[in-house]
């Protein structure tokens, strides 16, 4: 479906006075939505796993807003973000045993800046943080195992 | 600092390779490079290997790092293309008792020939960076590489130009890697499943936890095969595996 379709669906739904539309197929999902200001709805695109075992590229890292920690109802407290394994690997803080951590305790990260390296079969994947803030907790030990989304770093966005 | 010692960028078939004396590390070099760039230096000053080793590159080795587009659809294919691709060229130069010890160290019986380290620092994109020794002498820099490491000059005397070398090494990691795009790797996994020491003795490390048995090469999701006494079979998925250590084999 490419953005053709998306006008006429929604030209249709202009004409036909509908206020909700939503298509689902096996690797397609779309939903429309007219209201006042007649928004669009975002599309949604997810694809079956259909390689379960394969490896998300460098820099895939999941980000999620901490439960709990987020949900404060406070204004003045912002979320806590925690930057998550892409990958099931070897965790490590930083490119060569000489090398300085590429993160501390209290390190300002901006959405590319280089946090970890993650090993498997001797293949590198530099994660990047994808946000923005101070890294308030590193989850993880230099040279241990992850699991796929695991919580590695928290970051306070600033 | 990296001192240019060739014309950047010299175009090799495909491939626009750019030649140095001393770098840091190729893969380094590479990491903002286009896919079919392929770095090259006389020596690195921080060559890495697993675990956050050092690599030694003294003079004299091979150290090129070639930039591909990170074949879909399973990531487990890449550094089992790498150390196909090695052993093939290899193969071509006559070079004999070639094999592959688990993921791609390139080996001639148990001595290490060649070793690859993969760097991922784009998505899409990956370095593969390969180490020869050639007439190189890493064992006068690290004492415990003695007896364990094979040098080409001393097994193939005649003297192989190094840029001929370059050259049929990326042209077989490209004619290897573009197939994949389409997202089959069976032929491939054959091919590296030919390769490994099968039938020998070995221990996995998943974080300490050590699993013993008899190396049976890969299964078709790339997973590690051990099988016991009574040949069952056991599938480890490679993220996990830590390290494959070989047991010695004892000859009468």
């Amino acid at each position: 479906m490419d953005l053709k379709d998306i006008k006429a669906i929604i030209d249709l739904m202009r004409k036909n006075s509908l206020s909700e539309f939503e298509l689902e197929r096996q690797d397609f999902k779309i939903k429309l939505k007219r209201g006042v200001a007649e928004q669009v709805i975002p599309v949604e695109e997810s694809f079956p796993a259909a390689y379960p075992a394969q490896l998300p590229p460098a820099g895939a890292s999941g980000l999620s807003v901490v439960p709990g920690l987020a949900a404060a109802p406070s204004l003045a407290a912002p979320p806590v973000l925690e930057i998550k394994s892409p990958m099931i690997g070897t965790f490590y803080r930083a490119p060569s045993p000489d090398a300085a951590d590429y993160v501390e305790i209290g390190s300002e990260v901006n959405p590319e800046t280089v946090v970890c390296l993650i090993e498997a079969m001797k293949v590198m994947n530099e994660i990047k943080a994808e946000v923005k803030g101070i890294v308030t907790h590193i989850l993880v030990e230099n040279a241990k195992p992850v699991e796929f989304g695991q919580p590695l770093f928290r970051i306070r966005p600033n | 600092m990296s001192t240019v010692v060739d014309r950047p960028g010299k175009i090799v078939e495909d491939w626009t390779v750019w030649e140095y004396d001393s770098v840091t590390s190729t893969n380094l070099v590479a990491a903002e490079l286009p896919a079919w760039s392929a770095v090259r230096a006389e020596t690195q000053t921080a060559g890495r290997g697993r675990f956050q080793r050092k690599w030694v590159s003294d003079r004299g080795g091979l150290w090129l790092s070639a930039v591909v587009p990170t074949p879909s659809p399973n990531g487990r294919i890449l550094p089992l293309l790498a150390g196909v691709a090695v052993c093939d060229v290899l193969y071509g130069l006559g070079v004999r008792h070639l094999r592959l010890r688990w993921p791609n160290d390139v080996m001639v019986l148990d001595r290490k020939l060649a070793g690859v380290l993969i760097d991922q620092f784009r998505p899409g994109l990956a370095v593969i960076g390969i180490g020869l020794n050639i007439d190189n002498q890493p064992a006068c820099y690290d004492a415990t590489l003695e007896n364990h490491i094979e040098r080409l000059a001393d097994i193939r005397p005649a003297p192989i130009p190094i840029e001929n070398l370059i050259t049929v090494l990326l042209r077989r990691i490209r004619s290897l890697v573009q197939p994949l795009t389409a997202g089959d790797w069976t032929p491939l996994l054959s091919r590296v499943n030919d390769l490994w020491s099968k039938g020998r003795r070995v221990e996995l490390d998943l974080d300490g936890d050590i699993r013993g048995g008899w190396f049976a090469g890969v299964d078709d999701a790339g997973r590690l095969l051990l099988q016991d006494d009574v040949g069952a079979s056991t599938a480890y998925d490679p993220e996990k595996v830590r390290h494959l250590t070989e047991m010695p084999e004892y000859h009468e």
